[in-house]
This record gives structure tokens, C-alpha cells and sequence, in this order.
């Protein structure tokens, strides 16, 4: 669905904000874009937006070239930008009757349309307030239902969590689930990791203008800590033994001992840590809780960009 | 059916309903009654000012001053308020953010400032028409006749269209709404220096027997300074062009800066198109063809100079407009986020003022020089200079503004050497 082929964009004062990027993502991604400010998240975004032109590089939306076709690719993308405006003097409905206008969506068809996108960005009761009587939560989500006006298949949102309270957050991290549920492709970017943990199936992390490392979550899990974490607790009086049968096994690169667990570092098959457990209790270690430990996003980052973000 | 412009429509649900728009119009009509009394008061028995009987010749003489101040006013409002309606248009929707989306939309160009333009021209062709009854004042003094008053009307909204139209030009031209207020500005002053020095009867606009007292006619009096007397004679001797003529030059330049505009709006990071280069280029000569040609030719038989070293001053000057108008084309549309301190705004407006006020300059100067003939090799010696001098530093603007651009902007040059460059830590 998206085809990032060595993008590269330099600024008039010879600054190269994004180095060489490459990039593919199939129809339903979820792509988290993290780095943190300044790396290039928003240039890139820009430019698969059709707002900025690559240097050289070459970007494909649903397979259009967005700098020969940049008319096509604007009709299947929804684009929120991370300063997003929203005018004074205008009723909610009046606004997005006016994108809608501008997207050349046919009268008739509007008012179902503003409909349709207020209830899915929870926004039914503001439907005749003015824009500005709106808070900040509120104006972000009228900002994203905006984008939606189009039923663009490819949404591109440029940190659309920033600023908002915990509540407005979940509130965004609610929607953007739902959009998920609908069949979307989305990049999203930020550089809070929590803000992403949840809902990506795939990310990216961008550092001064080159993409560190990308892919598969679980994947990243693995090229960063060299394998899975396990997660295992026994009986206090095994623990000894359990240690020294885990360092027997092939698959098994450390375990440690952190509180009362022990973490196992797993570089065997993926689909395989079962096995680490039935050799455990084979060898009558009493095992109490077995977990393949969640990727966690906020380590890889920290590991990833170590020493160049703070 | 056609969909109504969207921008219009947007345009008028917000400036039609907003309280800024009702504020406005209030204080306007107050400010224009206001002047109006204070106008009137002058001739009040008591005030010094006329005898204590009113005859006929004091009713003519309120009338006169009634109809003096108020279109005073109104034209000041047409000129000072006028751009600024528009002159956010582009701009204010790039600091609102709502830029990106109107692009991301598809609108085009020409829907957007065309919307834009004649949502403005709504407001205040509207403050016409609410203006109407004050000015209807002048009547119960008789002395000004209704057809006076209607052509009078429409040469306020000629030059509220040529102020709008400036604005809008201005809008695309600058990277701020503040900006191109001031820009808008300029490049009106330009153009009435432009017609200023072309000596463009603009006085002849209002019905003879008004000629004398005519806001213009102030505006007029310093060139009279200039001329030494022989510019009134000039004036004098110039065919009254009727209001019409008048009104479209104006409505045209109008439309000429909207379309410019319009071709301007930025998509990508590119330069102006061809065609509104063409249409910038065309401008410059259409004004130099019609403005400035004839009095400077008209005036070349004074001269000890042969016809056509008359004409010789006139083309190159003719092609100094015209670079202006292709510079204004090329100058390139700002699709970048503007970086903080980079410069572009204060080099564009620069170059820009520079050009503009230059060769008003130069065609003022050329037809002093002319118009004082102290012997035809000192013409000689200074006014091909002059011209050619113009022409360079229009250039050299240019060059300058590319040099200040690619010296960068320190901001992010700051950030760059703030970036740790060790990237060893990288796994
Ligand atoms: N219009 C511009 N002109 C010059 N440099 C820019 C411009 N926009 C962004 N930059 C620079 O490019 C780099 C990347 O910026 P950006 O893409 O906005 O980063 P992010 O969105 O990841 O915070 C930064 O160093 C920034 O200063
Ligand atoms: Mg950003």
C-alpha cells in the first residue's frame, strides 16, 4: 500500500532532514513512526502527503507515484498535520460542510457524510457549537474528523496525541482503534513511545533523518534484544536448579534473576518457548507462571537511539 | 447544477455573522456620521463660518464640503481598509494551519482566491450601500446632483477592488498576514505613484465643476511643485477622461493582481508559472503603455531631443516595468513551513519594495529631467544612466536575496552543531 524507495529530502539551507528512507507497508498497517523532535518524522509524512517534494526518492501510495501523481494520491489520503488549525467563527458542522465542499463531495451527499464522521469521532452534541467554544481534545478530533470527510483508505497523522491530557489522549487512542477496526493504513508518528505501544503492528524509528530500524514489532523485539524475554517464576527452593537447567539449553542465550522472576533471554524458534517450559517441568522444576514477556516498545527505544536522544 | 464556491460560502457564514464584522460596519457608519456633523457644524449660525441667514450659496457650499469629506472618506477607507480584507487570505489560512488541507483537497487556485476575493469584495460593496444614506445627506443641500454621487460611488469601488486585488496579490507574495498588510500597502503606493507620476488625470474623474476641490486634487499638488506651473497646464490641458475609463483601469489592474495571485497560490515548491509571468509582464506594459507613455512622449516635442531619442527613453524604461512584473511572477511561492529567522520574508519584501519604489522613482525622474531640459546632453548624460542604474539594482535585488537565502538560517544551523554527531551508541 506504501512504498518508500530511498527518500531523501534536503532543505534550501542544505540541511538533509531525511536521509534515504525506504519503507514498505501492506493495506492495514498500522505503522508507528517514532523518533524523537527534529529526527524528520514530519518531512517524510509531508512528503508522502504530497506536500513536500523528495530531493530524490521516490514514494507510491496504493501504487501512484506522489510526485507524478500528486492529484490521485490526495484523493485516497487523509492528512493531519501536527499544527493543526481550526478556524474562529464557524460552527462544527460548517466546517466540515466546507472541506467536504472543497473535497467535491456532491450536496446532497454532505450532510450524511458530517454525520457519519461526528459519530465516529464522538463529536454528535458539538455538532452546532462554534469551533472555538471546543477544547483542545475536541478541536484534535474535529481536526481528524476533517480528514476523514473523504473516506481516504491511507491515513497520515503527524503526532495527532501532542498536547492533550491523558483523557483526550485515550479518547484519540480510542478512535484511532476504530479506524484500525475499519481497514485503514496508518502511519502515525510521535515521539512519546507509550502513545503507539498499543495499536501498532509495525514501526519505525527515525533518528536524524535515517530510519534506524523498522518492521515487525515482535521482529524489532528480536534484532534488538537478540531474541524473546520469558517470563518465569517457581518455587523459592527451585530456583537454583531452575537457573542452572535453563543455562543447559540451546535455545536459552541468559536467564537472570530480577525481584523474585527469573527473566530467560529466548533465542530459539519464536513458536517454540513452549518447549523451555515442558524441559523445566520434565526435570520436576515446580514452575508457578510461564509468560512470553510483551514486546516493550519503550526499551527498544531507549536501546535503539541510546546516548543520541537525551 | 454548479456547486457554489465553497470558500464564498465559508466566507460568508463567517464574515456575514461574525461580531467583528458588526463592530466594523458600526464604527464605520458612526465615523462617517461623525465627520459628517462635524462637516456640517462648521456652517452653523454661530460658527463663524457662514452668515447668520442661509442663502442658497451657503447650502451650496455644505453640500460641496458634506460631499468633499465624506468621499474623502471614504476613498481613505477604500485605500487603507480595503487590503486589508484580503490580505490574509492566503496567509491567514497558513498560520491557521488550514493551508495544507485546502491543497490536500483539491481546490484550486482560483477557486480559493477568487472565494476569498469576492467574499471581501461582499463586505464591502455592503459598506457602500450602508454608507449610502449618510451620504444621501448631500442632497437636502441640493448643489450635487445624484448622477455625481453614483460616479462617485463607483470610483470608491474601483479603488476598493484595486485595494482588494492588491491585497490578494500582497497575500501570495508574503509569508505572514502582517507582512502582507504592509505589502498589500506598498504595492497600492506603487501603483498610485505609478499613476502619480504618470500624471494620470485622476482629477478628471469627478464632474468639472468638483475638479478643484477633489480629494485628488491634493494628491496632485506636489507634482505641480515639481513641475514649476507647468504641470497644471498640463493637467489643465489633459482630455477629462469620463469615471468609466477610470473605473475599469482600476477594476482592471484589479483583476490583473487577483489573477496573478491566483497562478501564484503554491502547490509545490516550484516558481511562479509561465502564465502568471506572462500575465505579470503584460501588466507592466499595459501600464506603461497606457499611463506613462503618452505624457512623457507628449511632452518629448518640448525637448530639444530628436522624437526618437525621446522614444529611446521610453523603451527601456517600458522594459524595466516589464522585468518588474516577470520578477513578481518568478519569485517563488512558500510551500516550506516558514523557518524561524531565515530571512526569505525580509529579502522578498526587500526586493520587492526596492523594485517597485525604484522604477516609480526612475519614471518620475526621467520626466523631471524631461520636464526641465537643461540642455539636451545633460538629459542625455543622466537619464540612460538613470534607467540602466534602475534595471541593474532590480537585478542585484534579486542576487541579493538568493545570497542572503543560501547563507541559512541560523536557527537551524545552531541545531545542527547542538546534534550530537557520535552516533557509535547506535546498536
Ligand atoms: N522548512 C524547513 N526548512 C529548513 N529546515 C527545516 C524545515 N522544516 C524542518 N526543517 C528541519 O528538518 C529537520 C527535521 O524536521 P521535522 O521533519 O519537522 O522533524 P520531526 O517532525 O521529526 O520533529 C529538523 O532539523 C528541522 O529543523
Ligand atoms: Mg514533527
Amino acid at each position: 500500500m506504501i512504498d518508500l524507495q530511498n527518500l531523501r529530502k534536503e532543505y534550501t539551507n542544505n540541511l538533509v532532514a531525511v536521509k534515504g528512507l525506504s519503507l514498505k507497508l501492506e493495506r492495514g498497517d498500522i505503522f508507528g513512526f517514532i523518533g524523537p523532535n527534529g529526527a524528520g518524522k514530519t518531512t517524510t509524512i509531508k512528503m508522502l502527503a504530497t506536500l513536500l517534494r523528495p530531493t530524490s526518492g521516490r514514494a507510491f501510495i496504493d501504487g501512484i507515484d506522489v510526485t507524478r501523481e500528486p492529484e490521485k494520491v490526495r484523493g485516497i489520503i487523509g492528512y493531519m498535520p501536527d499544527n493543526f488549525g481550526v478556524y474562529d467563527d464557524i460552527k462544527v458542522w460548517e466546517y466540515l460542510d466546507f472541506f467536504a465542499a472543497a473535497y467535491k463531495i456532491p450536496r446532497n451527499k454532505r450532510p450524511q457524510i458530517i454525520d457519519d464522521v461526528l459519530e465516529l469521532t464522538d463529536l454528535t452534541g458539538k455538532k452546532d457549537a462554534y469551533v472555538e467554544e471546543l477544547s483542545r481534545g475536541m478541536k484534535q478530533r474535529l481536526c481528524l474528523a476533517k480528514t476523514l470527510v473523504h473516506e481516504p483508505q491511507v491515513l497520515l497523522l503527524d503526532e495527532p496525541a501532542s498536547g492533550l491530557d491523558p483523557r483526550a489522549r485515550i479518547e484519540i487512542k480510542e478512535l484511532l482503534r476504530e479506524l484500525k477496526a475499519m481497514g485503514k493504513t496508518i502511519i502515525i508518528s510521535s515521539h512519546i513511545l507509550p502513545e503507539l505501544a498499543d495499536f501498532c503492528n509495525k514501526i519505525g524509528i527515525i533518528e536524524q533523518g535515517e530510519m534506524i530500524v523498522s518492521g515487525d514489532v515482535g521482529e524489532i523485539m528480536r534484532q534488538v534484544t537478540g531474541g524473546q524475554v520469558l517470563d518465569l517464576r517457581v518455587v523459592e527452593e527451585d530456583l537454583e536448579a531452575c537457573l542452572q537447567h535453563l543455562e543447559r539449553l540451546g535455545s536459552v542465550r541468559a536467564a537472570r534473576v530480577v525481584d523474585r522472576d527469573i527473566k530467560v533471554e529466548y533465542v530459539g524458534e519464536p513458536e517454540l518457548t513452549h518447549e523451555v517450559l515442558s524441559a523445566l517441568v520434565g526435570a520436576g522444576i515446580r514452575v508457578k507462571a510461564f509468560t512470553e514477556e510483551r514486546t516493550n516498545l519503550e526499551d527498544i527505544f531507549m536501546k535503539v537511539t541510546r546516548g543520541v536522544v537525551s | 447544477m454548479r456547486e457554489p464556491n465553497p470558500v464564498l460560502i465559508r466566507e460568508w457564514r463567517v464574515r456575514m455573522r461574525g461580531r467583528r464584522t458588526r463592530w466594523f460596519i458600526l464604527a464605520w457608519l458612526l465615523w462617517l456620521s461623525g465627520a459628517a456633523l462635524q462637516a456640517y457644524s462648521g456652517w452653523l449660525p454661530g460658527a463663524g463660518a457662514g452668515s447668520d441667514v442661509p442663502t442658497e450659496l451657503t447650502a451650496h457650499l455644505i453640500s460641496r464640503s458634506l460631499f468633499q469629506t465624506l468621499i474623502s472618506i471614504q476613498l481613505l477607507g477604500a485605500v487603507l481598509l480595503a487590503p486589508i480584507l484580503t490580505a490574509g487570505s492566503v496567509t491567514e489560512e497558513v498560520e491557521r494551519g488550514g493551508y495544507e488541507h485546502l491543497i490536500l483537497s483539491g481546490l484550486s487556485g482560483s477557486e480559493y482566491v477568487l472565494g476569498r476575493f469576492a467574499g471581501a469584495l461582499g463586505v464591502f460593496v455592503l459598506l457602500v450601500l450602508l454608507s449610502s444614506p449618510v451620504l444621501g445627506l448631500v442632497f437636502f443641500f441640493g448643489s450635487v446632483s445624484p448622477e455625481q454621487l453614483l460616479a462617485a460611488s463607483l470610483l470608491i469601488v474601483s479603488f476598493g477592488v484595486l485595494a482588494l486585488g492588491c491585497g490578494s496579490l500582497a497575500s501570495s507574495l508574503f509569508r505572514t498576514s502582517p507582512a502582507a498588510i504592509i505589502g498589500a500597502y506598498a504595492i497600492q503606493a506603487a501603483f498610485f505613484l505609478l499613476l502619480w507620476a504618470s500624471r494620470f488625470p485622476l482629477a478628471a474623474a469627478f464632474p468639472a465643476d468638483t475638479a478643484d476641490w477633489t480629494p485628488f486634487h491634493d494628491l496632485m499638488s506636489p507634482m505641480e511643485a515639481v513641475g514649476s506651473g507647468e504641470v497644471a497646464v498640463y493637467l489643465l490641458a489633459a482630455p477629462a477622461l469620463p469615471v468609466w475609463v477610470i473605473c475599469v483601469t482600476l477594476m482592471l489592474s484589479a483583476v490583473l493582481a487577483v489573477s496573478v495571485a491566483r497562478d501564484r497560490i503554491p502547490q509545490w515548491d516550484g516558481c511562479g508559472t509561465a502564465r502568471s509571468q506572462l500575465l505579470t509582464t503584460l501588466w507592466g506594459l499595459w501600464l506603461w503603455v497606457g499611463f506613462v507613455g503618452p505624457p512623457i512622449h507628449t511632452l518629448s516635442w518640448r525637448l530639444p531631443l530628436p522624437e526618437e531619442a525621446a522614444d529611446l527613453v521610453l523603451i527601456p524604461i517600458g522594459a524595466c516595468l516589464c522585468c518588474v512584473g516577470a520578477a513578481v511572477g518568478m519569485l517563488p511561492p512558500f510551500t516550506e513551513p516558514a523557518a524561524p529567522g531565515s530571512g526569505h520574508f525580509l529579502t522578498r519584501a526587500f526586493g520587492f519594495g526596492l523594485v517597485g519604489i525604484l522604477s516609480a522613482g526612475a519614471i518620475t525622474s526621467v520626466t523631471c529631467v524631461l520636464e526641465h531640459p537643461l540642455g539636451a546632453d545633460w538629459s542625455q548624460r543622466w537619464v540612460f544612466p538613470a534607467v540602466l542604474a534602475s534595471s541593474g539594482l532590480a537585478i542585484l535585488c534579486r542576487m541579493t536575496r538568493g545570497v542572503i537565502r543560501s547563507r541559512g538560517n541560523p536557527i537551524v544551523a545552531l541545531q545542527q552543531t547542538a546534534k550530537p554527531s557520535d552516533r557509535s551508541a547506535r546498536p
